[in-house]
């Protein structure tokens, strides 16, 4: 039976306790959160990966993209940190750069990004998968109109300097998480 | 020689009329809680009825309290989730004729 | 030489002997008072041999005090009985004869009566030397110390077995008519004394014997307690016996103990005061005995329960005197070891031997203690039995066809999770028994159900058992009745909760709108299909790919589809031909056959009412979806039924008219086949466990993409999110370390991570 009690999907997770949420709808963004988990475990997408952080916080979510091979961004990897709203996913989670990241939608102190499904154009039907793989896609074409670093915007089009700028910032990842 | 049925005790399962012709079509889910159509939404407890479908005139299809709770919301701004064209309720025609219910 | 110093030593050490033997009398009158007085003490106690014990002077009792107190005055009291005793010694030969001779008759022939005999004789050889009371108490008790000393020297070791049977004799000496002549005669009894052995123990407390053999004669009192207990309740458990053994032992026993005990008792509480100790010795070995045997017999008490309720009530009482507790423990372990707990069990007999034993340990011990020590085993080896949840779950809902369902209605049901805390308010609230171990107090669930579910970690392998027990009992049902169903899963929703439940309650309403449906469906347009709908994702799995009914039986499913339609214009059916049963009439030319039957079979007749001979191949390729092996099944139906028969190897023809065939017609078709999908038996457990590993082993990946390094314990918990993960600590260490070895991951200090390439 796919519709099985609520029972296994309230494993391993605290309800947050947000205004306007029932417990049975916390109950089911938990659950629905857990199937995007196993979803995720299992297609493995290349390149993008993500999970929760701890075991006591399912909304809390960290992720890891890899920069697409053809693009400037190719053999680097990004953390990215995922927070998902109770009322998921009616509303947009919330994503930002661990790692920094010299992009001219990013903001390359605070890690905020600048993607218009994450703000605007969210609708119910996406996923995490989706922000992660637009994510990806995002590093290798930016939208220079709305940039929140104008200078990276500027740069985009002479790729050596912009490498250098983008491998300054860069600091990859060590493994104490 | 004659076969008569005295009783026929048969098991069916009920199926949204949503215009494929599937039988196994296990990757239907809505769009918006990913249960499947025949399955309710997170906030209900009983399928079927008590927690029916929408279908948008875009043709997309999704468990009604589902679209409701997302049009409710300012984001949406009363468009599709799938689309993002306005959100148009279609119209069901209910032809008594129709046997298309049938299923091979 | 003697020298003159010398001389006048001895000369004094004479002179002061006079003194003290003369006493100041005159001249060597009070020496020759002193020395009759001596001779003639001498010769009256003078142990003598038989010749001269027949032959000894009687003297004047008066006279005799005088030199007694001559003797003392003269202070050669002691030296006195010195002589005395010594002379006894010497004397004995006198009467080994004696005791030679009775001993050689016990060895010709064993019987009490030479015993007794022999006693009898020394008694009088006993009495014979004693002193005269005139010598004072201490010389009485000096003499029967010195004499009892040294008959004993002389009486052989073949006299203790002889003594022993003496004993065990006289326990059947209850009354005069049933003692023996040699006993009426050698040792007769006082008028009023109720026994007739109380001379016998009168002369053998003389002796000493009583007080020497004591323990011996509590040996035979228990070898009598411990027969009689055998044998009267060996294996007899429908009633109390413990009371009744006390009862043999007040009436059997105490009245012969009061001889060795309480012979000289003044009066009735003087007895009972004598004899408290002894009594509650006995008291306890009765205890002792029954517990050992009711320890020994402890499976089979179990087994015979409720019927052996008496016996466990006995065995509580007991316990209460005897700590046999860990007697019983032992004993009960290795008979479940040895007869329950081996692979030719059923796990139902387990299961039900399981309850019986919780049952019937809460009598004997209602702390639990044993209990909790005796069921760890059958736990664990229930848990590895892949039908034992299934089992539970059947009792749990009540199985009809097994007769008694392990559930006790009458004990509360209450939700499983509920944890018990102490309540130190509570006015009997008792400490925990001494031998209860660490983990006594935190696992204690209070009524069976609990107990057993308990066996598990987690309740949702039962929810799902039950969720899968429900579907096909309420697919079976063809009348639409299902009000016990509906108050099983009543029941259980106070064990389990609601949300555990829900799906049952959306199978349950399925059920209820089926009906109303098909009411509704009937008025528009009369039907014999009475279909029950399912909403597919609350049921288990079943097959989706269904065959195609062929003629009638298609026309008028798609005739009910439609009014359904109409009915409900957002939904349509989809059949599941392969599941539910057809009653129908086939009318051949001499005869008509009713049956009941699964479609498939009802199919098959249907096409050969259109043609009258058909092979297996067609049959399958005409109705789709189903392989060979269920279309022999379905055709055989018929052949038993006498309706068809198989002409060549896969041709099977109509008989129209009927026709001799081997096996006789069954009556009614068979029950519908089993509804619910199970796992393909091709899927091994290790295939099923491989795709699990392949399943954790990608979010442990996940995990250490994400989080970098990180210790086994952390991965441990975050598996938790991993659906069905069910593997301890202990299992996960060696799949990380079989991981490492293939390269996948790198661990230092305990703390692992991915080996990036």
């Amino acid at each position: 039976m796919e519709q099985i009690s609520p029972l296994a999907a309230a494993r391993g997770s605290s309800k947050p306790t947000a205004s306007g949420t029932s417990s049975e709808a916390a109950g089911s963004v938990t659950k629905r959160l857990s199937q995007e988990l196993m979803n995720l475990m299992m297609t493995s997408p290349p390149g993008i990966s993500a999970f929760p952080k701890s075991d006591a916080n399912l909304f809390e979510w960290a992720g890891t993209i890899e920069g697409a091979a053809g693009t400037i961004y190719s053999g680097l990897t990004f953390k990215i940190s995922i927070t998902f709203p109770p009322n998921y996913p009616y509303v947009a989670p919330t994503i930002k750069f661990d790692t920094p990241c010299y992009h001219p939608n990013v903001d390359i102190a605070g890690g905020a990004i600048c993607l218009d499904i994450l703000q605007d154009k969210w609708t119910a039907v996406y996923s995490a998968q989706t922000v992660l793989l637009s994510l990806q896609s995002l590093l290798g074409e930016p939208n220079n109109a709305s940039p929140l670093n104008p200078d990276a915007a500027n740069l985009w089009d002479k790729p050596d300097e912009y490498k250098t700028q983008l491998m300054k910032h860069y600091r990859p990842i060590s493994d104490d998480a | 020689m004659k076969v008569t049925i005295k009783n026929w005790h048969a098991i069916a399962q009920w199926r949204w009329d949503i215009g494929s012709n599937e039988v196994d079509d296990e990757g239907d889910v809505c769009g918006i809680c990913r249960v499947p159509y025949e399955g309710c939404c997170p906030s209900c407890k009983m399928p079927g009825d008590d927690c029916p479908l929408i279908w948008g005139e875009c043709s997309h299809v999704f468990h009604m309290h589902c679209l409701l709770k997302w049009l409710g919301t300012a984001a949406s701004k009363q468009q599709c989730p799938m689309d993002r064209r306005p959100w148009v309720t279609a119209e069901r025609k209910v032809d008594a004729g129709q046997t298309a219910s049938t299923v091979r | 030489m003697a020298t003159p110093a010398l001389c006048n030593q001895v000369a004094e050490k004479w002179q002061r002997s006079f003194a003290k033997l003369n006493r100041e009398k005159e001249g060597i009158t009070g020496l020759l008072e002193f020395t009759q007085g001596w001779l003639m003490a001498s010769d009256q106690l003078r142990p003598r041999d038989k010749a001269g014990l027949a032959t000894k002077p009687q003297y004047d009792k008066a006279k005799l005090r005088e030199c007694f107190e001559i003797i003392r005055a003269c202070n050669l009291h002691a030296v006195f009985l010195d002589d005395y005793l010594d002379a006894i010694g010497r004397q004995l030969p006198a009467i080994t004869n004696d005791i030679d001779f009775y001993m050689k008759m016990y060895e010709r022939e064993p019987t009490a009566e030479h015993i007794a005999n022999l006693i009898s004789i020394a008694a009088r050889w006993q009495r014979a030397w004693a002193p005269l009371p005139e010598m004072g108490a201490s010389a009485l008790s000096a003499f029967t110390c010195t004499f009892q000393t040294h008959l004993y020297s002389i009486l052989p070791p073949s006299f203790t077995t002889g003594f022993r049977d003496l004993i065990s004799a006289t326990f059947d000496f209850t009354s005069f008519e049933a003692a023996p002549q040699w006993l009426l005669t050698r040792f007769p009894c006082p008028h009023g004394i109720p026994r007739p052995d109380f001379t016998l123990w009168t002369i053998m407390q003389e002796l000493g014997l009583i007080e020497r053999y004591e323990t011996l004669i509590l040996s035979v009192c228990y070898e009598r307690i411990e027969g009689h207990v055998l044998e009267a309740s060996e294996k007899v458990w429908d009633r109390q016996m413990l009371q009744e053994m006390r009862d043999w032992m007040s009436r059997e026993v105490v009245p012969w103990l009061t001889m060795p005990y309480a012979r000289d008792a003044r009066s009735a509480e003087h007895a009972t005061m004598l004899m408290k100790n002894v009594g509650s010795r006995l008291d306890y070995h009765v205890c002792k005995t029954l517990a050992d045997l009711r320890t020994r017999e402890i499976f089979d008490i179990i087994i015979d329960y409720p019927d052996s309720r008496p016996a466990l009530d006995d065995m509580k009482e007991c316990l209460q005197r005897v700590d046999q507790r860990s007697q019983l423990v032992q004993s009960l372990r290795k008979a479940n070891r040895r007869r329950l707990l081996h692979p030719g069990a059923d796990t139902k007999l387990i299961l039900t031997q399981y309850v019986s034993i919780i049952r019937c340990l809460r009598i004997v011990d209602p702390q639990g203690v044993l209990l909790f020590k005796v069921a760890d085993p059958i736990r664990r080896y229930l848990r590895d039995r892949p039908d034992t949840i299934r089992c539970i779950v059947a009792s749990l809902v009540g199985d009809g066809e097994s007769g008694d369902s392990l559930v006790d209605e009458n004990e509360p049901i209450q939700p499983i999770n509920q944890t018990q805390l102490e309540d130190y308010t509570d006015p009997n609230w008792e400490p925990e028994p001494m031998d209860a171990g660490p983990e006594f107090r935190a696992n204690k669930p209070s009524d069976i159900i609990s107990t057993l579910i308990s066996i598990y970690d987690s309740q949702e392998l039962f929810v799902k058992e039950l969720q899968i027990l429900l579907a096909q009992r309420l697919l079976a049902i063809t009348d639409g009745n299902f009000d016990r169903e509906r108050r099983n899963i009543e029941i259980l929703k106070i064990r389990f909760g609601e949300a555990a439940l829900q799906v049952c309650e959306v199978m349950l309403r399925d059920m209820t709108d089926s009906r109303r449906t098909d009411q509704h469906i009937q008025q528009q347009k009369a039907s014999d299909l009475h279909p029950t709908i399912i909403s597919r994702h609350f049921w288990p799995p079943l097959q989706a790919n269904t065959f195609v009914m062929p003629g009638q039986f298609r026309k008028i499913q798609e005739d009910y589809a439609s009014e359904f339609h109409v009915f409900k214009p957002d939904k349509k059916l989809l059949w599941m031909s392969h599941l539910g049963s057809i009653n129908l009439q086939v009318e051949l030319d001499d005869r008509t056959v009713e049956v009941e039957v699964p479609p498939l079979e009802a199919a098959f007749i249907e096409l050969f009412s259109e043609q009258d001979e058909w092979s297996v191949p067609e049959l399958v390729e005409k109705v789709g979806s189903i392989e060979r092996p269920q279309a022999i099944k379905a055709l055989v139906t018929w052949v038993e039924l006498g309706v068809l028969k198989e002409d060549s190897p896969d041709h099977y023809r109509l008989l129209k008219t009927a026709e001799e065939s081997g096996s006789a017609a069954k009556s009614s078709g068979k029950q519908p086949t089993a509804v619910v999908e199970e796992l393909p038996p091709v899927v091994t457990v290790q295939q099923q466990q491989a795709e699990q590993m392949r399943v954790f082993w990608k979010f442990i990946e996940g995990m250490l993409t994400n989080l970098g390094q990180l210790p086994l314990d952390r991965i441990q918990q975050m598996l938790k999110f991993a659906p069905n993960y069910d593997r301890n600590i202990d299992q996960l260490a060696a799949f990380m370390e079989a991981a490492r070895r293939e390269g996948l991951v790198t661990v230092t200090n305990g703390v692992w991570k991915l080996q990036r390439d």
